[in-house]
């Protein structure tokens, strides 16, 4: 190498030392595109979920408490939506609160979120009323004889049931741990997420065997693979396990 | 160099260096952003943002740790160091958005205080699933923090260089724990080799470059060694002339030295022979050598090279008494100063003189040879060593005089000491 010498605070580099700079700062440049193009190909987990976060609507339907707070909605044609209902930020619908709309007509103001074919919506709290007198009709019967209900042992994972339907996309395993125990510590009903071959995916609300929210009995369960044993219903729209916190076993992740 | 304190002392090359690092962030950041919200319209906005910002401060701080070596394996890098703290500073803005983003998205909003979430909502086992990896992110954040508060040179100034130098060290504790923070975190969730690959690549790039820099470092320091089982060299100021029957003695143990010099202990215990204490013939690769006053007080000087050695206005660094000394040869003239730079102890003796002054070849940092002194107004001095010259060799002093203490610089041409004649010459 010849005798030039680089002095930061003089004009110019000298030649040797600015060719050479210079391709570094290609390569750094390159680094920065081809690295960034390729992470941002290569996410995977982003899925088919929506938060209409700036779009606040009115609802009106049948309120039920159990096996978590959700309104069930009917359309013109007949058919029936369930609509899972939480608060705002991380947390559930005060269940005391609204235990005494129970079975009632109701209206209220919200969010939709949404994955799918699976609904719920962010319950502007103060707009909850009722509009008409207590039905009396019962509550759908959970059933145990539909396809796949019964005794049964699931393998999946405990995400929190707003993260995962569309408020956080991607909403699930580690990186989203500390929201998902925030959102159940909050009262944010729990899923167990079933994936099968094929990226086809079942939700399993998740109460304790007397119907009990679980929430913050399971916060170390939650975003790891896990197999829950428990009796599995359905009610309307919404598939529930029923389960106790000594029924689910951590398993290792298979990659 | 700075008399007075300010912000960013800003030049043409400053200038160029922080449009090229904000342009290549911005390349980054814009691609990812752009590219994830075209194939992902649905993905969660502050998602994607924090994912953006933090993987281009992880890639950043790669970068950055990268520079180091490669400019000690080719100077030719050093334009990329001479302004590394703004890269520095750039990654720890970096990771303070992400932090930002990760803490409102993830912790804030819910029934506890965000910060206290971080480090209590994951349980604490050994499964890859469940280690606190923001907690990891956390800590090393706080580290970037440190160092980046503490970049500006008026905290190396009263910090002192060791101690500063020594607190940006930790950026390495740093780097560690984000990568325990990918490996726990993101690579958990995103399960696509091409993640782990990544950052597995980034990881032995570093670890790599910094073995190749560390193997280069020591290799140099073995050369300042005796090879060839022959004796340093100690140079008492009287001596008598070499018998050459007695050069090659094999050389002793190498001491506890970290350069892999003899301590001035184990100097004292060497047997001389007349013609190693005049020394001033033999090994012209010996340039590392004990050093130390004999029992009698008498001051010894060790033979550091040959005048040949050392190209003009340049230096050649050698190790007496565990201490790196940069010999200089210019206008005629040798005079040895330390090789630390008070600035961020950068190696003076790959410096050059430049305008008369010694000059350090990481941030420009200067000194007069003859005393070690900046030039005023300038206020920087490192500690300075007596120097002759006898036979077209160098003569060092290895006890190192106070900073700022002038020195005659010994003439090339020179052939008699000044105050002590030495009796080395044939």
């Amino acid at each position: 190498m010849n005798d030039e010498f680089y002095i930061g605070w003089e004009k110019q580099a000298p030649p040797t030392f600015s060719r050479r700079t210079k391709a570094a700062v290609a390569l750094i440049v390159l680094l920065a595109s081809g690295g960034s193009l390729l992470l941002a190909f290569n996410q995977r987990l982003i899925g088919d979920a929506v938060f209409e976060w700036n779009r606040e609507r009115e609802f009106a339907g049948v309120f039920r408490a159990k096996p978590a707070p959700h309104l069930v909605t009917e359309a013109d044609d007949g058919s029936t939506t369930t609509h899972l209902l939480v608060a705002p930020w991380k947390f559930g619908l005060d269940r005391d609160a609204a235990r005494e709309f129970d079975g009632r007509q109701v209206s209220l103001a919200g969010r939709v979120i949404r994955r799918r074919d699976q609904s719920m919506i962010e319950v502007q709290p103060q707009s909850l009323s009722a509009i008409g007198p207590n039905t009396g009709a019962p509550a759908t019967a959970a059933s145990a004889t539909s396809a796949g209900a019964g005794r049964r042992t699931l393998r999946g994972e405990i995400v929190d049931s707003k993260c995962w339907l569309g408020v956080m996309n991607p909403g699930r395993l580690a990186t989203h741990r500390g929201c998902a125990v925030r959102c159940l510590s909050g009262g944010v009903p729990p899923i167990l997420l079933v994936q099968y071959e094929g990226g086809r995916t079942e939700h399993y609300l998740l109460v304790g065997s007397d119907g009990r929210a679980l929430n913050r009995e399971i916060l170390d369960f939650v975003a790891e693979p896990v197999t829950i044993t428990g009796e599995v219903a359905r009610q309307g729209d919404l598939l529930v396990l029923r389960a106790e916190p000594g029924d689910i076993a951590r398993l290792e992740r298979k990659h | 160099m700075s008399v007075d304190y300010v912000a960013v002392q800003w030049n043409r090359q400053k200038r160029w260096y922080d449009a090229v690092l904000a342009g290549a962030v911005l390349v980054f950041l814009a691609l990812f952003i752009g590219v994830s919200k075209a194939l992902f319209p649905l993905v969660t906005d502050e998602i994607l943002l924090l994912r953006a910002f933090g993987a281009a401060a992880f890639l950043l701080l790669h970068v950055i740790l990268c520079i180091g070596p490669l400019c000690r394996l080719d100077r030719r890098f050093l334009p990329l160091l001479y302004n590394r703290r703004h890269a520095g500073v750039a990654c720890f803005l970096l990771g303070l958005v992400h932090a930002v983003l990760v803490i409102v998205t993830y912790h804030a909003g819910g029934d506890i205080n965000p910060f206290v979430s971080i480090f209590t909502s994951t349980p604490l086992r050994t499964s890859p699933d469940s280690l606190p990896f923001q907690a990891f992110g956390f800590v090393a954040l706080f580290i970037l923090f440190l160092m980046a508060a503490t970049s500006h040179d008026f905290w190396l100034a009263n910090l002192t260089a060791p101690v500063w130098k020594a607190l940006h060290m930790s950026v390495y504790a740093a780097y560690g724990l984000l990568v325990l923070h990918v490996t726990f975190g993101v690579l958990q969730a995103e399960t696509n080799s091409v993640f782990a690959a990544a950052t597995a690549i980034g990881f032995f790039v570093v670890i790599g470059l910094h073995l190749m820099a560390g193997s280069r470092e020591r290799a140099f320091d073995a050369s300042m060694t005796t090879p060839g089982g022959t004796a340093p060299r100690v140079i008492p100021s009287h001596s008598p002339r070499p018998s050459p029957s007695e050069r090659g003695r094999p050389a002793p143990p190498m001491s506890d030295c970290p350069n892999g010099c003899l301590s001035r202990e184990a100097a004292e215990q060497i047997p001389l022979s007349p013609g190693e204490k005049a020394g001033v013939r033999g090994n012209e690769a010996s340039d590392c050598h004990m050093s130390g006053a004999s029992s009698t007080g008498s001051k010894r000087f060790v033979d550091a090279c040959a005048v040949a050695d050392i190209p003009e206005n340049r230096a050649r660094i050698v190790c007496v008494a565990g201490e790196r000394v940069a010999v200089f040869r210019y206008d005629g003239k040798v005079s040895a100063v330390s090789n630390v730079c008070q600035h961020q102890n950068g190696p003076l003796g790959e410096g050059k003189i430049v305008y008369g002054c010694i000059t350090c070849p990481w941030h420009g940092y200067q000194y007069k040879p003859e005393d070690g002194a900046s030039p005023a107004p300038f206020t920087e001095k490192v500690p300075t060593f007596r120097v002759r010259v006898r036979n077209g060799r160098v003569l060092v002093d290895p006890r190192p005089l106070p900073a700022g203490t002038h020195v005659e610089p010994a003439l090339i041409n020179d052939t008699a000491f000044i105050d002590e004649p030495l009796a080395v010459h044939e």
